[in-house]
């Protein structure tokens, strides 16, 4: 199973990127957000967040 | 000698709570009645540390993510938070692990709403990363990792992650992407925000190293992921998996050299170790508790589900064999934790179908009372949690959970409530801070109170600290209870006294300062 890499720019349907992510049969998700840091970050993803991922995301910050 | 890593948690998980983890729900609440420093030393006392200042017991999660790193050959050492200071003079990278961080957990977020105080795990974990060395190794370049069964709570804490400067938190289990990370840690590249371990990456049980160090009170896994599929648990979303003897043998022999004689054996659901689907296998069961033994004296359970006690018993007779292997001069009782959920049959159906299973779940409240009979005659003592504000929950619900209540009175056991927390197939689903109380609600806590009470005198006083070396702890134990019985009829009295809009009022004043506290970022 291969790798998805996803730029979020603003605007970004978070919730979409990931079903869409669980459709792929991609085995690790890496999620790149432009952000002054890492909880920042995470502030935009975490409502999004669900335990039911076959895959393993990764949540890179862009600065 | 110094470590690359160093591995570390707070007072409240690196402890061995008197060598009784029931003590450990103690520290999920605020200090009642008595000083923190008091509450802390009952309930939390320091472990036995070596001269480099690393437990002779630790948290098994620490213990696993200690023995991985080890194995892929870092340096790597959990060490006692009390000798945090010179190991991080020279560390690169510090990992933090909790069940619960933040008292977000039940029943921490019960406690703290019914008292209105906050629980000492939160207090205690929160001055361990406001630590001045671990400030300035921080300010040095530190690396921070948090991880653990409570990782998800940093996602509502984003202050604290910010203020206490946490590089990365890894949710799930971590064994097949840690020692890559920690690698990139080491050799200073930048890490990622956040690692969420998808089922398709849990390890598969070769992946899983055997611990290196002592756990807490000789606690071992013998499986994971869980075969029940309860919609409130993230457990049942991993693949179940199943350690074969000899590997519970190597963690039991780890365990025993360092002295323990007591051991906890660790499964969602512990008679299905070694099944088919639900389907017990009695040869594996017999082993594995034959093989407990050989190792401890006293052996008691993680969790077992009460279709589970019922089953095994009616179809294999276990309870009574299992129990007939570890019952001698040592050991005349065993404990365990059980969830009870609810006692409505509609809610079970929608929340956790396959918990009553293999029975129908029409008949959910017979397999509860037929599971605790079979319990109590066997001396097994659970303590029963209980769900409370589940989304779908409605005020029938909560009618047949007070019908269950009572039908389970005589019965030995302890009950417990706990707030909805959303996670497993429920993540999307709102969590319950007492908003939506309703008197029913007060009314099962009530009664959960009393027989806890009661019983818990009992259980205390002619199981859990029997004979003169648990004197001191009885006495305190014994003074606890009186106190908590006399606040009890205090607080029964302002419910009677006070009208249902009086009730939400106070609830909510509770929920608003509780969710400004709990989801602080």
């Amino acid at each position: 199973m291969g790798s998805l890499e996803v730029i979020l720019e603003d605007g970004v349907d978070v919730g979409r990127v990931l079903r869409e992510a669980m459709l792929s049969r991609a085995g690790r998700v890496v999620l790149k957000i432009r952000a002054h840091d890492a909880p920042s970050a995470m502030e935009r993803l975490r409502e999004h967040l669900l335990d039911s991922y076959p895959f393993t995301l990764v949540v890179e910050v862009v600065k | 000698m110094s470590f690359d890593v160093v591995i570390t948690t707070d007072r409240s998980m690196m402890t061995n709570h008197h060598g009784k983890e029931f003590i450990g729900f103690f520290t999920t609440a605020p200090p009642v009645g008595l000083p923190e420093s008091i509450w802390m030393w009952l309930s939390a006392p320091k472990p036995k540390v070596d001269r480099l200042g690393r437990p002779v017991q630790a948290p098994y999660g620490l213990r696993k993510i200690e023995a991985k790193l080890l194995e892929a050959g870092v340096s790597a050492a959990i060490v006692d938070p009390d000798h945090l200071g010179s190991h991080l003079k020279r560390a690169k990278v510090l990992m933090v692990g909790h069940h619960d961080y933040f008292a977000m957990n039940s029943p921490s977020v019960v406690w703290w709403a019914v008292t209105g105080k906050e629980p000492v795990n939160r207090r205690s974990f929160l001055r361990l990363m406001r630590r001045p060395e671990i400030r300035e190794a921080k300010r040095r370049g530190l690396k921070i990792i948090a991880g653990g069964p409570a990782a998800w709570q940093w996602l509502w804490n984003l202050d604290y992650w910010r203020e206490f400067g946490v590089d990365t938190v890894v949710d799930g289990e971590a064994e097949r992407v840690i020692a890559d990370l920690v690698s990139r840690a080491l050799s200073g590249e930048e890490l990622p925000a956040y690692v969420y371990v998808g089922y398709e990456d849990a390890p598969s049980i070769d992946e899983i190293p055997v611990i290196r160090g002592a756990s807490v009170n000789g606690f071992v896994e013998v499986m994971r992921g869980c075969p029940r599929r309860c919609r409130f648990c993230p457990v049942t979303l991993r693949p179940v998996r199943y350690y074969p003897l000899e590997k519970i043998e190597q963690e039991m022999r780890v365990n025993a050299a360092a002295g323990l004689r007591h051991g906890v054996l660790h499964a969602e659901d512990i008679l299905l170790y070694g099944a088919r689907g639900i389907e017990p296998n009695p040869d594996a069961l017999l082993k594995l508790h034959s093989l407990a033994k050989k190792y401890y004296r006293t052996v008691a359970w993680s969790h077992v589900t009460l279709a589970g006690v019922k089953y095994a018993q009616e179809k294999h007779k276990l309870i009574t064999r299992i129990t007939e292997i570890l019952y001698d001069d040592h050991q005349d009782w065993l404990g365990v934790q059980v969830g009870l959920e609810t006692g409505s049959v509609r809610l079970a159906r929608l929340i956790m179908p396959g918990k009553v299973a293999p029975y129908p779940i029409e008949r959910w409240h017979e397999v509860v009372e037929d599971a605790l009979s079979i319990m109590h005659e066997h001396r097994i003592v659970p303590a029963l949690t209980l769900i409370l504000g589940s989304p779908d929950e409605r005020e029938e619900d909560l009618q047949q959970t007070l019908e269950l209540l009572d039908r389970i009175r005589s019965y030995r056991s302890l009950v417990v409530p706990m707030f909805f927390v959303p996670l497993g197939s429920m993540k999307d689903r709102r969590a319950f801070l007492m908003d939506r109380l309703t008197p029913l609600h007060a009314e099962i806590m009530r009664r959960c109170m009393w027989h806890t009470l009661n019983w818990g005198k009992e259980i205390a006083s002619k199981m859990y600290l029997r004979g003169l070396g648990r004197l001191p702890m009885k006495l305190v134990m014994q003074a606890f209870f009186a106190y908590v019985e006399r606040k009890a009829r205090e607080v029964e009295e302002w419910l009677k006294s006070c009208a249902l809009a009086e009730l939400q009022q106070a609830a909510e004043e509770r929920k608003a300062a509780l969710a400004a506290a709990i989801y602080r970022g």
